[in-house]
């Protein structure tokens, strides 16, 4: 209660500044010292603490300083002197306002970005629920759900309290052979009815855990999952829900095309941390389709996963939300897949995103219906109406050239007084952004993932908005590789005739500029325009470079470890060396054997020394590299229980996915990496992760050894 | 002082090699050992390079001045802070003298104490296989028993004949207890692998640690080199070490940058209760 009119004190004190803030009208002079006062100030504060509540105002400063912008475009900018400008001037109003709605929306949201802890197991098992591990697969390859499955058997968890199941929507045969080879259950069925939640609900007729784990079928599992997920559900009886991140170990194609080995942000970064933080501080954190818990009972009371849309996973999360179940989000990389290999597949992914997302605001709109909070309609609503992005992705694109090429005015007054309102706008919610987000997204980035997706999509987002019924679902092919970089124009053939009419628009305003005689132009508007359409090619490029297709050759992911290993000669003399990185197929340690490696004497075995025990593999050497640093081995088949513990060695560490913070975002930098970026990607230049053979850890000495037995209780 | 006797109820399970090696690596670690073959085939003193028509030992002092003889004459310096205290060549009766001898209460303590009550020297004694009288006798003043064994099916059953004192029906000693050295382990082999896993199971706290079967160990032997020196990154030679240190830290040593420093036992329980 006290909290109460603390809040309610300080609403009457600061919305009446708020207001005068926003309708106070201006000259352009005043506006634009008014504009710079508050960036200054702002500025200031920013520099001076990190605290979230100076996250908080300067929010609430760039939300005060967005809506005096769109304000004044409502009062003052939209005076038309023909029916084409004024169709293209509402357009761009409309564009705008969608924006501006965003914003407020993303604001709310993550302005609070809930810290949630893992939940501890209670020490006593027998209160430990019975869970269900569910992989569904429709046509992906074996090679994928091979060590998704054999991960799964790694977790960590009562065995007679954890089934798994592989769920083949495609009723392949060695599917069903390896799943009795590795001793987890099979599921099938005759049809493919509702796709992936089809699949779903009918596992969930012939299983009877309590909980349903969900990983998609190339999600491998860190081994403490469910340990760190299912507590939660044990203190909270109306939790529905636990979702964590989708992390990727392999390079999406914005990171391997565009980032080229720099350390910038991968584009799930904001979403699986801020965002979905944020949502769960509302109680409205979404299920996302993997790596995930679902407490059966929850799911039985909305009649099981839902199949109106192709985005299944969040619309099942709002259904729970209806019904008054919580949903959680623990922001804890458990586990790690494989990301879409090719822009084109990337592309098509989002499509079925955008088209899902807006089914939803379609068909169960969050605004509407019974059950939400008020703040659980505001999240929802963000994460649905953000994938209409397309359709004013697309308009800001093209605004400027209109003015340069047509001369179309699509904005009334003068430069000075639109740059005066419009600058503060634009710097404060790129600042605040940049603060709030900037470990997990740099500036501009966002805008350069928009525009990749732009064109692609907006043909699905009109069809879906006019026909929500409609649409099927589609899998994304994942696990393939590029042997030759190749650019794929056809992704992004849209970006590219966009571009070239904006250098042409450049060009043309440049000539506009150059010879007033010819034309009859307001200057300042056209240098404008010509800023704005520079900055738009400048960002259009960056997502052109990304169809540049760089060779993505390993197909078994190598990961740096040092463990201790044995080498096996072929007279029975046994050696330990470290190993320094392995794949599923080979794996590079240290060549200890200097003279002892003879050539009637070759290695013929390894002896990995893993947390759970010895694991022996049959290896043969490449190459002769009796001089050099590290001997390389290939492993050749491994049998069924050998690859399940190098899965565990390799996949299911409780800190594989471990890693530094980002550093924090500074505008200016990350604008020059995006110039680079371009740059590196026209010139095929590839930064090179140097290794560092110092930071090698020194081999296991006996003392390590004496401490590990130590640990485990061994004598 | 400290005493470690190396038996096992079972033969040619590498009782002398792993008494042979432990030997070598507490003296290279700075540490005064002597090690005392109680197995009539004589065979320790080999391993450090005694030459093999060198066939005296303490029971050839019995034989040349009666049992209570000391025995202190017959060891053999073999390195920097390594000596060999050989059986020797003997015959039954002579045996049955030196059995009769050693069993007399006191026998070492009253004797032998420039070896065995001597708490500068670490003595490490090798066993014949199964029961034997010495292994009896020397039971009062050992301070831990190392017992090595095969990680196959026949290991099993002895784990718990070990665990019921039926080997010299008592304790091997009244200090320390036993602890059991899974030897010539090879991964690669499923039964190896499984009894591993039982005794971690059934028996963790009497597991000492696990020898990899590495032929590295008879090739150094039959070369009369220590292992590490016939190949310096040998996993049988690190898994002994790895052993000596764990025996080391029982024993109480104190490990300093390679310098072993004996404590005996009483003398360290004795600081600590001041």
């Amino acid at each position: 209660m006290k909290h109460f009119f603390e809040n309610l004190l300080l609403a009457l004190v600061v919305l009446p500044i708020m207001y005068v803030m926003i309708v106070t009208p201006m000259t352009a002079e005043h506006q634009f010292v008014f504009g710079l006062c508050m960036i200054a100030s702002c500025f200031v504060l920013s520099n001076l603490s990190s605290k979230h509540m100076v996250s908080v105002i300067l929010i609430l400063v760039s939300v005060t300083m967005s809506t005096r912008y769109m304000y004044f475009r409502l009062t003052q900018t939209l005076v038309f002197t023909s029916l084409v400008e004024a169709v293209c001037g509402y357009i761009l109003f409309l564009a705008e306002f969608y924006v501006y709605i965003i914003l407020l929306l993303s604001s709310f949201q993550i302005s609070w970005a809930l810290k949630r802890d893992v939940v501890p197991m209670p020490r006593d098992i027998s209160k430990w629920p019975t869970v269900d591990v569910y992989i569904p697969t429709y046509n992906e390859s074996l090679s994928i759900v091979r060590d998704t499955v054999l991960a799964a058997q790694c977790l960590e968890y009562p065995q007679d309290k954890i089934k798994v199941y592989l769920l083949d929507d495609g009723r392949r045969k060695e599917f069903a052979q390896f799943a009795t080879e590795a001793g987890v259950g099979y599921i099938t069925r005759s049809d493919n009815a509702h796709a992936k939640a089809g699949n779903l609900n009918h596992a969930m007729k012939l299983t009877h855990g309590e909980l349903i784990a969900i990983f998609d079928c190339d999600h491998i599992a860190t081994r403490m999952f469910l340990q760190d997920t299912v507590g939660a559900f044990l203190t909270d009886p109306k939790l529905a829900l636990i979702q964590t991140p989708h992390h990727f170990y392999s390079p999406d194609p914005i990171q391997r095309n565009l980032y080229l080995g720099r350390d910038i942000p991968a584009e799930n970064e904001l979403f699986y941390g801020p965002v979905q933080r944020g949502n769960d501080n509302w109680d409205a954190a979404f299920f996302c389709g993997s790596c995930a818990v679902i407490r059966r009972k929850a799911l039985d009371e909305i009649g099981g996963f839902a199949v109106e849309t192709v985005t299944e996973d969040a619309h099942t999360a709002l259904r729970l939300q209806r019904r008054g179940w919580k949903t959680a989000y623990l922001n804890k990389i458990l586990a790690a897949g494989l990301a879409t290999e090719r822009t084109i597949l990337h592309i098509i992914q989002r499509n079925r995103w955008a088209r899902g997302m807006i089914q939803i605001l379609r068909l169960d709109n969050p605004l509407f219906g019974r059950g939400l909070t008020f703040a659980q309609r505001l999240c929802y609503l963000s994460a649905t109406m953000y994938f209409l992005f397309a359709l004013p992705r697309v308009v800001f694109l093209v605004i400027p050239s209109l003015y340069l090429i047509f001369g179309i005015s699509v904005l009334h007054g003068s430069a000075a007084i639109l740059l005066a309102y419009a600058l503060p706008h634009l710097f404060m919610s790129y600042y605040t952004s940049s603060r709030v987000n900037g470990r997990s997204r740099y500036s501009f980035w966002g805008e350069i993932y928009d525009i990749l997706l732009s064109f692609p999509l907006v043909i699905p987002t009109l069809a879906v908005l006019i026909s929500p019924r409609h649409g099927k679902f589609n899998v994304t092919d994942k696990g393939g590789t590029i042997d030759k970089a190749y650019f794929d124009a056809h992704a992004v053939r849209a970006h590219i005739i966009c571009a070239i009419f904006l250098t042409f628009s450049i060009a043309f305003g440049i000539a506009k500029y150059f010879m007033p005689q010819y034309f009859n132009v307001q200057l300042s508007a056209v240098l404008l325009n010509i800023g704005w359409a520079v900055f738009n090619l400048t960002l259009l490029t960056a997502a052109i470079c990304v169809a540049r297709e760089t060779p993505n050759k390993r197909k078994a992911q190598r990961l740096e470890m040092d463990i201790p290993v044995l080498i096996y000669q072929e007279s029975g003399i046994c050696s330990r060396s470290t190993m320094r990185d392995i794949s599923m197929t080979g794996c590079r340690i240290d060549n200890v054997l200097g003279d002892m490696m003879l050539a009637e004497d070759p290695v013929t075995d390894l002896e990995l020394a893993t947390d759970h025990g010895p694991v022996n593999l049959r290896v043969n050497m490449i190459g002769n590299s009796a001089f050099s640093d590290y001997l390389r081995f290939d492993f050749g088949e491994v049998d069924i229980n050998t690859r399940r513990e190098l899965v565990r060695l390799m996949f299911t560490r409780p800190d594989t996915w471990a890693r530094k913070p980002y550093k924090q975002d500074n505008i200016i930098v990350s604008y020059f990496t995006v110039l680079a970026c371009i740059w590196d990607s026209l010139t095929s230049n590839r930064k090179q992760r140097r290794k560092n053979k110092n930071k090698e850890k020194p081999a296991e000495t006996v003392e390590d050894a004496v401490k590990k037995d130590a640990s485990e209780g061994i004598a | 002082m400290p005493v470690i006797s190396v038996c096992s109820p079972k033969g040619g399970v590498g009782k002398t090699t792993l008494a042979s090696n432990l030997a070598t690596v507490f003296s290279q670690s700075g540490a005064r050992v002597i090690a005392v073959d109680f197995d009539p085939q004589n065979s320790l003193r080999l391993y450090f390079g005694v030459p093999l028509n060198e066939e005296r030992g303490f029971i050839t002092r019995i034989a040349e001045n009666g049992p209570d003889a000391p025995w202190i004459d017959a060891v053999i310096n073999v390195g920097m802070n390594l000596f060999v205290l050989p059986f020797g060549r003997s015959d039954e009766p002579l045996r049955k003298v030196m059995n009769q001898a050693i069993l007399t209460p006191n026998f070492f303590v009253k004797y032998q104490a420039p070896i065995f009550a001597n708490p500068d020297i670490l003595v490490i004694c090798d066993f014949p296989p199964g029961y034997s009288d010495a292994l009896k006798a020397i039971a009062p003043v050992t301070d831990i028993s190392l017992v090595p064994l095969l990680a196959d099916a026949a290991s099993v059953s002895l784990f718990q004949t070990l665990e019921d004192n039926e080997l010299i029906d008592g304790p091997l000693n009244n200090r320390l207890g036993y602890y059991i050295v899974l030897n010539h382990t090879d991964n690669r082999v499923r039964i190896n692998r499984e009894v591993q896993e039982f005794a971690r199971q059934n028996f963790s706290d009497r597991i000492l640690g696990v020898i990899h079967a590495d032929t590295s160990v008879p090739e150094a032997a039959a070369m009369q080199k220590s292992v590490a020196a016939f190949n310096v990154n040998s996993s049988a030679a690190f898994d002994i070490e790895v052993i000596a240190r764990k025996t080391a830290s029982m024993l109480g040593f104190d490990v300093k940058q390679g310098t072993m420093v004996l404590n005996s036992v009483e003398s360290r329980n004795g600081a600590q209760s001041k």
